[in-house]
């Protein structure tokens, strides 16, 4: 397993437990999770996010997390 | 179905019925074939024969969720091309109970100083006298008109910006609560209907009832439709909860929020006015705000909100994505209280916030103003709706304004202001405002929510392509925008709509062919104003201007504009 610091954003936070909304928590996480993989552990819809941030860069969906990443999750969007 | 015409020169209307060819037709595209049909190409946007073009679309019934828009359409005078410019509120559906598919007003007062009010009713249809109303804002006239006329009207207006005939004029319409701020905002249609001497258009709610020819099965697919809304992440959850402003974490991440005059894609105070924020200070300062609303009845999405002031009184409703960055973070403003102000003007004088937050952006870059003053940002659209001599130029747009102060960074296509969608660092946005024939209009193409390398040049222009062709076919439908992010499912529900209702046996495909007729009219149009293709051109600063946070520009291969219209693609 592996330690990652994890903040959602925006509308995805409805499908988090109340205390991890709209901040940032540690969660433990098997390794070799990839960005897109997080999601799924975090149980959010994979169809409704959008971009996953690892570090403040954008990352590629297979990218594979490590021990310690700083990674933010942000839901998909349209227009206004 | 009918057509309504309203001349107004002779001062005479006739009713005459939708041609059956156009049956389909709605919005977007019934803009599009009466201007083509109707409209001489080379007519001065401002003069007689010029046509303003008010319509609603083929399911515009009180029960199929998100389905009454309503459009105006004319040739613009801020782009000399075809514009259609549409909104929520309930003109549509008002229309709609008058048996009417469309308005369309032609000629023009022989005396420039007349006004009227066109005012459609059961058995009636009048053009009122609104000289009281003359240079009268939109707040109070709101106000005035529901007392004249009853509260269960609906209202379709201009305020002084569009009597002035300024380029940036919008037609606002009021919602289901009576909120003056549902915008046909965008090409300055608002010019074209004060051209016209027309201040207001008030429709009362008639009986009518469009026949349907299958109603069990329009029915049962009114029912999987609502589930369908009902279920989606975006129109059950994220809409109802943050509204547009919901994006606003995510396109900030994708460098695509404007700030500071499009110096950058990404805003240094974005934690003050995210979705979240404004969500909390609406709960935080009750009153009459609510995060939650709906324009139109029957609306499942309601996106929505009515923001209140420190005082608890209604201030905007909505208040909504590209107002707070266009007034927002491209003028360097942080609050949500400032850009509401600015939001609440702009409502009030009748004027597209996208444009005018363009063209303060031009003005304060060129360092006639500084970035972040909201006090220097609000007296310069007062100038506007005042039409002092700077308010006059400030009021023709970003184009305009770049031209008279000599700036080089006028962020427009086709002479209209560019939303607020980053077209360098979400690049599919650059192909969608350089090739829509409606100038740089996000909502014609965005492809913002693609799950592809938004800064890669090389897959952006069929991703915008097809997105243009599915959206002027959505557009076209009456239908809002938002209803696409359920999925192709949602369009396949309303080809099914439109079957049950009119007896057609359409397939999937309908959609796609819709949608590229739609487009080949308004640029046959275009064509034929004189637009030759090489103005399918994203303004000259953003392809050498490298805007942070990705150090982006806007690098399209030549090549895929040229490849955007090729006949094979476009075939029908």
């Amino acid at each position: 397993m592996m330690g990652l610091k994890v903040r959602v954003h925006s509308s995805l936070n409805v499908y988090l437990e109340p205390e991890l909304r709209h901040r940032w928590f540690e969660i433990r996480a098997p390794r070799g999770l990839s960005a897109s993989g997080l999601a799924e552990v975090l149980r959010l819809p994979a169809e409704a996010v959008m971009l996953v941030v690892v570090n403040g860069g954008q990352a590629d969906p297979e990218q594979v997390l490590k021990e310690g990443d700083r990674v933010e999750v942000f839901p998909e969007i349209l227009g206004g | 179905m009918q057509i309504l015409r309203v001349n107004m020169k002779t001062k005479t209307t006739t009713r005459e019925e939708l041609p059956k060819e156009w049956e389909l037709y709605g919005c977007r595209g019934l803009v599009a074939k009466v201007l083509l049909k109707e409209v001489p190409p080379a007519c001065e946007p401002l003069g007689p024969f010029n046509k303003l073009v008010f319509a609603n679309g083929p399911l515009a019934f009180p029960n199929v969720s998100s389905a009454g828009r309503f459009s105006a359409g004319g040739k613009s005078p801020l782009t000399g091309g075809i514009k259609e410019a549409n909104s929520g509120g309930i003109a549509g559906l008002r229309l709609a109970g008058q048996g009417l598919r469309a308005v369309i007003i032609e000629g023009q007062p022989e005396n420039r100083e007349d006004l009227y009010v066109l005012h459609i009713g059961k058995d009636q249809i009048n053009l009122d006298n609104a000289a009281e109303y003359r240079m009268m804002g939109i707040h109070e006239l709101t106000q005035k008109l529901f007392a004249r006329y009853g509260r269960d009207v609906s209202l379709t207006m201009i305020g002084p910006a569009g009597e002035m005939l300024m380029s940036s004029a919008a037609i606002i319409n009021a919602d289901q609560d009576g909120n003056p701020s549902r915008c046909c905002a965008r090409g300055g249609l608002g010019a074209v209907m004060g051209s016209k001497g027309i201040k207001a258009v008030v429709v009362e709610n008639g009986g009518f009832r469009q026949e349907i020819k299958d109603p069990g099965k329009f029915n049962e697919t009114i029912k999987a439709y609502a589930e369908l809304l009902r279920t989606s992440h975006q129109t059950s959850v994220a809409y109802p909860l943050y509204g547009t402003a919901g994006l606003i974490s995510t396109i900030n991440e994708l460098g695509g929020m404007p700030s500071y005059a499009f110096r950058s894609g990404s805003f240094d105070q974005v934690d003050k006015i995210t979705g979240e924020k404004l969500y909390e200070l609406i709960n935080e300062r009750g009153g009459e705000g609510t995060p939650t609303h709906a324009c139109m009845p029957g609306c499942l999405i309601r996106c929505s909100n009515v923001f209140a002031g420190r005082d608890g009184k209604k201030k905007v409703a909505s208040f909504e994505y590209e107002t707070i960055a266009m007034l927002g973070s491209n003028l360097g403003i942080g609050d949500f209280d400032a850009i509401a102000e600015l939001n609440y003007l702009c409502n009030d004088y009748g004027i597209d916030t996208i444009e005018m937050g363009a063209t303060l952006g031009v003005y304060m870059d060129l360092g006639l103003a500084r970035f972040g003053d909201a006090a220097a940002a609000a007296r310069l659209i007062r100038e506007v709706g005042s039409g002092t001599l700077l308010g006059k130029v400030l009021g023709e747009g970003a184009a305009v304004t770049a031209r008279i102060f000599k700036s080089l960074r006028a962020p427009v296509a086709k002479g209209q202001s560019i939303a607020a969608h980053e077209p360098r660092s979400i690049k599919g946005m650059s192909v969608t405002y350089a090739t829509s024939p409606m100038g740089a209009d996000h909502t014609a193409g965005v492809t913002t929510r693609a799950k592809v390398n938004q800064l890669d040049p090389n897959v952006q222009m069929e991703l915008s392509r097809s997105t243009q062709v599915r959206m002027a076919a959505v557009d076209t439908l009456g239908v809002c925008l938002f209803v696409s992010t359920a999925g192709m499912k949602a369009l396949l529900y309303l080809v099914e709509m439109l079957n049950a209702v009119y007896g057609t046996e359409h397939a999937a495909e309908f959609i796609d062919r819709l949608g590229k007729d739609v487009i080949l009219t308004e640029r046959e149009f275009n064509t034929r104003t004189g637009f030759n293709g090489y103005d399918d051109r994203m303004p000259e600063f953003m392809t050498y201007e490298a805007i942070p946070p990705h150090g982006a520009v806007s690098d399209i291969p030549e090549e895929h504009y040229r490849r955007f219209w090729d006949d094979e693609y476009w075939k029908i």
